[in-house]
């Protein structure tokens, strides 16, 4: 991934440089996918780019913006991985804070608990943030106020623990909250954040966390800049501009520039497909293996085609024998049927007796009630015939092959 | 199913029968007139008939008015469970029928399965030969006639008529249900079969053999439900918990909106409380103008008053002038009366001072007096006390005396009674000593007769070893008498060889048999002798033309002229039956002159004297061996007993010398015999027992005997304590009297000592009381004086207090008049300085400055209350919202939020997706369920056409047995005989109905033992086969054998040797016998069948 420039800013003129990222979900689950596993290492695994971008930019502190475990007690492997990243990744010139968000936030018990091995594990230069008037001053003079979500639910906006700035304040001031702010839905009890804290509280930026997509607050980017980074691994398919890393700079004359930078190695996608020729096209495609895809197949194919569907379908999602085609593939078949036109004709040479079982099927099938387990009969029949090696009609004699 | 055993009782001619079958071929054979066929009505009585039928009447005895019973029981086939059923049928009219039905799982212990009517239902389910329910509307009213009645049951006179009918004549269905399954496997196609295998495994994977869902471990449905079971439970549980979430939520977004009402609310009163405070300010300032008006008009008013009040003081100071001049004259009056009084009080208290100086002195004087006698009685009661306690002492002694003496008289009392106890229990155990010498005497007696009895015993047995073997002896000498087997006889073999030899000429030759009929028509007269089929006839002179028959052979001798041999046949059939006859010569005759048997018959009937006599040796021999064994069971045994004897005999003479000792006369040895009958045989135990039990009575009386001279002892010892006690308090008695020779008891002094005590107590009562009236005297004379003394004190009061209030008044007077005149004084002066025209100015100023201010909006406190009250209302209710609000906001800190809201959608949408995988798994067994029931439905259906899967067999066989004459048989769809095929030119109809009575005989046979072995149900072939030549016959006999490996055949004929060879017949006292490893059995039905006794 190539670093985008920074803005023009003077390169001798700033002050200071930070990371900002949020919404990592360590140990976050997926139950309804197969390849569930996969996805949670890739929580992991992101870290280390997340940490690398932070080396890449020589950023002066990395912040990290809430919702960094999805639950306020992990696993231990889950915030091993950080740990472990933290080591090899971290440098004691680059602060790195750690905020709770509402998803993993700070109660007694939780991982954020002084004396919870995770936080005697963690190196000093990493700051948790783990008090309502937490402040931090960063290189260039520069001054840090955090607050932390202390529930999974709240009506208080963070930002009014953050002091205003006084009137012969000129430091640079960062604050770091996670909530949603007034034009997120249900903001009111998730944190909510003013859309002028930046302004009413004096911060030259303020980093927040919560929505999985990067997102500046108002979106017309008035300074001072208030940023959503957003996941950096997307966690569902509807989420947009997730993947991503704010890398913020702040000059002299405080004002920040905000450069967003993809980490992610997953991308999520949902595709629909109606014909086969869609479905053979789909399977083409080279980009899939980094790919968590929703796919669902609407169409009612005669039995060879059927075959043909069913077999792109499993190269795609994999065999014990052959790796799949698609990274994580969520497959939705429910309205993948059989077309029966044509099927007797598959069955003229064979006895009378086979042909006798098809038009019973297919009468079976005109009943409404009876159709789907009457289709699905039906295509027992045809493949459990052809495993016989009797000698069904080609596939030529059959119905051309008719799409839905 | 399988026939395993038929009884019957007083059915048709037979007065009972009963004969166990085999699992393959049974011959059950038997002559003419035996009743045969009646077993196979039997039988079909059994499964067919209800007991109470117009058919039962058919089945009623010959000779007896009694209700013909029929036992059968049945075996289903292994793959059916191999159950085991028993019919039992009672046929009649009313009460006489009856049907049951049990049920075996060992073929040994049945159990009712049913009964009455519903036996009929079972048996059909049972049977399914296509018979309508005995209850239903086709319930049939005769002997049900289905198309598997005929094949597996057809009476003896239908045997051919199973080709005219078919299974489209079945009332019932299940007739055709149960051969299109037994015959579907023949008509199944090999990719249907694969087709059909592949869907029946896939149903087995998803449905149990009961067709219900698997629901075990392994199955595909448990694993997904219980997927579906935890996602559910997570999901629920996700469910609550954002249930309780959003509404927290929903409760703190609610709140947040009221708090914004309430503070508005809270601002709008706040503003209503400071208007009316305006308000009221304004009116509280007019209220001061008004109150300035009304203050300077009273002003003036108040020095009006003061100029009245002047006026009305002075009038008032004048008449209190004379009030004062009154009370000056009363205080003087008063202190007149006051000194008076004082004289008299002095007087008064004089006079008590003297009376309490006397009354003093007089009750001193009194008070020593009866101190004085009160001393006195007091002495006496001291000297009267020291001789109460002597006495006292005295009664104790004589009392313990007493008791001592009573103690001694019970001890003495108790000893008597442990006396006479003691004496009964010596005579009881003298008794029990004796009963047990009797019982002893008569066990002495028992086991010395015991001895004598086994002594006895012996002697006898050893009698009957010496008769046992003696008739033992006996017996082998009349075997080996008998055991001589006539020279020359043929073995059982070799006479079975000759047998078949002998059939298989006969046969040979009557294939030979076409039929000859030779005409004779000399020119002239010759002498004829001819030879008809081996019978010599002579003719005489034949002058004219002269017929004769013969089936095989005629010998036509012209005397002098010429001989003339015709012979019936083909030259190979021919060749074969001379070919055999010289066999026959070869073999037969010789084995015949060996034997000095005229022919094969006779030589059977000597083989089968023979036989007879080798059985009875064998019998003999074997009765001989029984002997012999007995008499070595007698021998052992008596040795045995000879043993026990040795030992008895040893007793015996001790016991004798007991008895002797216990019973030495003779009459108490008559006596004891006489009691030992009396107790019978369990002599020894009871004997036993009674011993036992008078050893426990001694011994028990032994004890009691031993326990009272015990207690005696200890009784006598306590008397002689006791005597010691009395004479020891009657010694201590006597030291207290001594001296007192002369004196009254001890008791009569102690009560004339306690009377005079009584007496000093009243006196001195007496006393006290007198110094106590004395007492009360003297103070009552001092009450007296005293009230005398009060009584001037109060008239001395009464006049002071009366000088008082003189002198009050009269300071009152003085004082009153006093404040008038001041008073007067006082007012006169401040009228003097009061300004009443300054008084008139102010008035006239303040109802200017009120008119100026103007009029102002009435507006009271309750007014300016009420505001203030909203105001503090309106306070409270922010403040409950802002608490609840804060409540609020802890329980938000609780609940699961967007976080919980997050984690539900996605457990949602996994459980969702487990639904629909567990919806696809229904959907895919349904759909191999559907598959599979389309397949078994399909196949039935082609498989309705049986005739197809049965043609091939039968045409086979067909082909077979009459040597490929005939080609295809044409069965229908409903098995209908519709032709035959295979001969040139001729529609198979026709051919079918040209073929002659045996050959339709046979090819009924073949489709009834082909469709009974395609159903393994057994068959019953009653004199099927009458119209077959031998060759056929033996083609049946090796097929039959065949088709009883997989199927029961029960074949009932008058013919034995059509399916038996003599060997194989029971042998004489056997019914039945089976052979090659009892596939085949054999029926001697003339030694099973009792038939009922011919008339008189």
């Amino acid at each position: 991934m190539t670093p985008t420039p920074l803005p023009p800013l003077m390169e001798d003129d700033i002050v200071l440089r930070f990371l900002h990222t949020a919404d990592w979900h360590l140990g976050r689950r997926f139950p309804r996918l197969r390849d569930e596993g996969r996805l949670a290492l890739a929580r992991s695994e992101v870290l280390d780019r997340v940490f690398g971008a932070a080396e890449r930019h020589d950023v002066h502190a990395v912040l990290c913006a809430g919702d960094l475990f999805d639950e306020p007690n992990p696993l231990p492997e889950c915030w091993q991985s950080l740990v472990t990243c933290l080591a090899r990744r971290g440098s004691a010139k680059r602060p790195v804070v750690l905020l709770p968000g509402d998803h993993d936030p700070l109660l007694p018990d939780s991982i954020w608990a002084r004396g919870q091995p995770f936080r005697e594990a963690l190196p000093p230069w990493v700051h948790v943030v783990d008090r309502e008037d937490f402040v931090l001053t960063l290189p260039g003079g520069a001054v840090l106020y955090a607050v932390p979500c202390t529930s999974r639910a709240g009506q208080r906006d963070p930002t009014l623990s953050i002091p205003k700035r006084a009137t012969d304040d000129a430091r640079v001031r960062i604050g770091l909250v996670h909530g949603s702010t007034f034009d997120l839905e249900g903001c009111q009890t998730a944190f909510p954040i003013a859309r002028d804290a930046a302004i009413e509280r004096g911060l030259d930026y303020l980093a927040i966390g919560d929505t999985h997509g990067f997102r500046f607050v108002p979106a017309d980017r008035a300074a001072p800049p208030t940023v959503y980074p957003g996941a950096p691994e997307p966690t569902d398919f509807d989420e947009r501009e997730a993947g991503n890393v704010a890398v913020v700079a702040i000059n002299r004359q405080r004002r920040a520039t905000v450069q967003q930078e993809r980490v992610a190695y997953w991308t999520w996608e949902e595709h629909d497909v109606r014909t086969l020729d869609q479905l053979r096209a789909l399977e083409g495609r080279g980009d899939l293996a980094n790919r968590v895809l929703r796919l669902r197949v609407d169409m009612a194919l005669p039995a060879p085609d059927l075959d043909a569907a069913d077999a792109i379908l499993q190269r795609l999602g994999g065999t014990l024998a052959n790796p799949p085609r698609v990274g994580v593939l969520d497959l939705d078949r429910e309205r993948l049927r059989l077309d029966s036109d044509g099927l007797e004709a598959l069955f003229a040479e064979l006895p009378e007796v086979l042909r006798a079982a098809v038009r019973r099927l297919k009468a079976e099938e005109a009943k409404p009630e009876r159709a789907a387990v009457a289709r699905q009969a039906l295509l027992h029949l045809y493949r459990a015939t052809r495993a016989s090696g009797a000698a069904l009609a080609s596939d030529a004699t059959a119905a051309p092959t008719r799409d839905a | 199913m399988r026939l395993v055993r038929l009884e019957l009782l007083g059915f048709q001619g037979i007065e009972h029968a009963a004969l166990t079958l085999g699992p393959g071929l049974n011959v059950l054979y038997g002559p003419n007139d035996l009743g045969k066929s009646t077993l196979a009505t039997a039988i079909r009585a059994a499964l067919l008939v209800p007991p109470g039928a117009a058919e039962a009447r058919h089945f009623v005895p010959w000779h007896r008015d009694e209700a013909p019973r029929v036992r059968l029981e049945l075996q289903d086939a292994p793959h059916d469970a191999g159950r085991y059923w028993q019919v039992r049928k009672s046929f009649g009219e009313g009460s006489r029928a009856s049907a049951e039905l049990l049920s075996s799982k060992d073929g040994r212990d049945f159990t009712l399965d049913t009964k009455g009517r519903e036996v009929e239902d079972q048996l059909r389910k049972l049977l399914r030969w296509g018979v309508p329910a005995a209850s239903g509307k086709h319930a049939p009213r005769k002997l049900p006639e289905t198309f598997l009645a005929r094949v597996l049951l057809a009476p003896q006179t239908e045997v051919g008529e199973i080709l005219e009918h078919s299974l489209g004549s079945d009332p019932d269905e299940t007739g055709k249900l149960r051969l299109t399954e037994a015959l579907a496997a023949l008509a199944q196609d090999p990719t249907f079969k694969h087709v059909l295998t592949v869907a029946q495994s896939a149903v087995a994977r998803y449905f149990s053999p009961t067709g219900g869902r698997r629901r075990g471990k392994e199955s595909p449905f448990t694993r997904l439900a219980e997927d579906v079971r935890r996602l559910k439970e997570d999901y629920d549980q996700l469910r609550r918990q954002d249930a309780e979430s959003r509404a927290t939520e929903a409760t703190v977004i609610e709140l947040q909106k009221q708090q914004g009402a309430r503070r508005q609310r809270e601002q709008e009163a706040t503003q209503a409380l400071e208007r009316a405070e305006e308000r009221r300010l304004r009116a509280s300032a007019r209220a001061v103008l008004e109150g300035q008006v009304v203050s300077a008009r009273a002003e003036l008013d108040a020095i009006d008053a003061r100029g009245a009040e002047v006026q009305t003081a002075a009038s008032a100071l004048a008449g209190l002038e004379a009030e004062r001049a009154a009370a000056l004259h009363d205080a003087a009056a008063a202190a007149a009366r006051l000194e008076q009084a004082g004289e008299a009080l002095r007087r008064a208290e004089d006079v008590d001072r003297r009376a309490a100086e006397a009354a003093t002195h007089e009750l001193a004087l009194e008070r020593a007096r009866l101190e004085g006698e009160l001393g006195g009685l007091r002495v006496q009661e001291l000297v009267l006390g020291a001789k109460r306690v002597e006495v006292e002492r005295r009664v104790t002694a004589e009392q313990a005396c007493e008791a001592a003496q009573a103690t001694l008289d019970a001890r003495l009392a108790e000893r008597a009674a442990l006396g006479t106890e003691q004496a009964q229990a010596t005579t009881a155990a003298s008794e029990a000593e004796r009963d047990l010498g009797a019982i002893l005497a008569l066990m002495a007696y028992g086991k010395w007769r015991a001895a004598t009895q086994v002594a006895e015993r012996v002697g006898k047995e050893r009698d009957e070893v010496a008769r046992l073997r003696a008739a033992a002896t006996e017996l082998d000498a009349q075997a080996t008498q008998l055991d001589v087997t006539p020279a020359g006889l043929p073995s059982g073999e070799e006479l079975a060889g000759l047998r078949s030899l002998w059939r298989d000429l006969d046969r040979a030759e009557a294939a030979l048999g076409g039929g000859l009929s030779i005409t004779v028509r000399p020119t002239a007269a010759i002498t004829l002798v001819s030879t008809l089929d081996g019978v010599r006839v002579g003719h005489g002179s034949v002058g004219g033309a002269l017929t004769l028959e013969a089936q095989r052979t005629a010998l036509l001798d012209l005397r002098d002229l010429a001989g003339i041999e015709i012979r019936a046949g083909a030259p190979e059939q021919r060749a074969a039956a001379r070919a055999l006859r010289e066999r026959w010569e070869a073999e037969g005759g010789p084995a015949l002159a060996r034997a000095g048997a005229a022919d094969l018959p006779a030589l059977e009937r000597t083989h089968e004297a023979a036989q007879l006599v080798r059985t009875q040796v064998d019998r003999l021999r074997g009765e001989a061996r029984a002997q012999r064994e007995r008499a070595a069971q007698r021998e052992a045994s008596a040795a045995a007993l000879s043993e026990s004897a040795e030992s008895a005999s040893l007793a015996v003479a001790r016991r004798k010398a007991e008895l002797d000792t216990r019973a030495p006369e003779a009459h108490a040895l008559e006596a004891l015999a006489r009691r030992f009958a009396e107790l019978g045989p369990a002599w020894e135990s009871a004997l036993e027992r009674s011993e036992g039990a008078q050893r426990r009575a001694l011994d028990g009386a032994l004890d009691r005997r031993r326990a009272a001279e015990h207690q005696l002892g200890a009784a006598t010892a306590r008397c002689e304590d006791a005597a010691a006690q009395v004479d020891a308090r009657r010694a201590a008695l006597g030291g207290l009297a001594a001296g007192q020779e002369n004196a009254p008891p001890a008791r009569v002094a102690l009560t004339e000592i306690e009377a005079q005590l009584a007496e000093i107590a009243a006196s001195r009562a007496r006393l006290e009381g007198a110094a106590e009236a004395l007492d009360r005297g003297s103070q009552a004379r001092r009450a007296i004086v005293a009230a005398e003394l009060a009584g001037a004190r109060t008239e001395h009061t009464a006049a002071h207090a009366g000088a008082q209030e003189a002198e009050r008044r009269r300071d009152h007077a003085l004082a009153t008049e006093a404040a008038a005149a001041g008073r007067l004084a006082l007012l006169r002066a401040q009228l003097a300085g009061l300004d009443r025209d300054g008084a008139e100015a102010r008035v006239t100023a303040s109802e200017h400055a009120l008119r100026d201010f103007g009029p102002a909006a009435p507006i009271s406190d309750a007014d300016v209350a009420a505001a203030a009250d909203a105001l503090r209302d309106a306070e409270r209710a922010r403040a409950e919202v802002e608490g609840a609000l804060q409540r609020a906001d802890g329980g938000l800190q609780k609940v699961g939020g967007a976080a919980g809201r997050e984690a539900l959608a996605r457990v949602k949408d996994a459980y969702e997706g487990a639904i629909e995988r567990e919806r696809e798994l229904g959907l895919e067994a349904e759909s191999w369920s559907l598959l599979r029931d389309v397949l078994r439905e399909v196949e039935n259906e082609e498989g309705t056409h049986l005739g197809r899967a049965l043609a091939g067999p039968i045409t086979a066989r067909l082909r077979d047995l009459t040597g490929g004459r005939y080609g295809e048989v044409a069965l229908g769809p409903a098995l209908e005989t519709q032709g035959l095929h295979g001969i040139a030119g001729a529609p198979a109809e026709s051919v079918l109905d040209a073929l002659s009575v045996g050959t339709k005989d046979q090819l009924a046979t073949l489709l009834r033992i082909t469709i009974a072995q395609e159903l393994r149900a057994a068959i019953v072939l009653d004199d099927h086969l009458v119209h077959t030549d031998p060759a056929r016959l033996a083609w049946f006999r090796r097929t039959l054998r065949e088709a009883a490996a997989t199927t029961q055949v029960i074949v009932i004929t008058c013919r034995p040797e059509d399916y038996l060879t003599a060997e194989e017949l029971p042998r004489a006292g056997e019914t039945s016998r089976d052979l090659a490893g009892g596939a085949v059995r054999a029926v001697d039905l003339g030694r099973t069948i009792q038939r009922w006794p011919a008339r008189a």
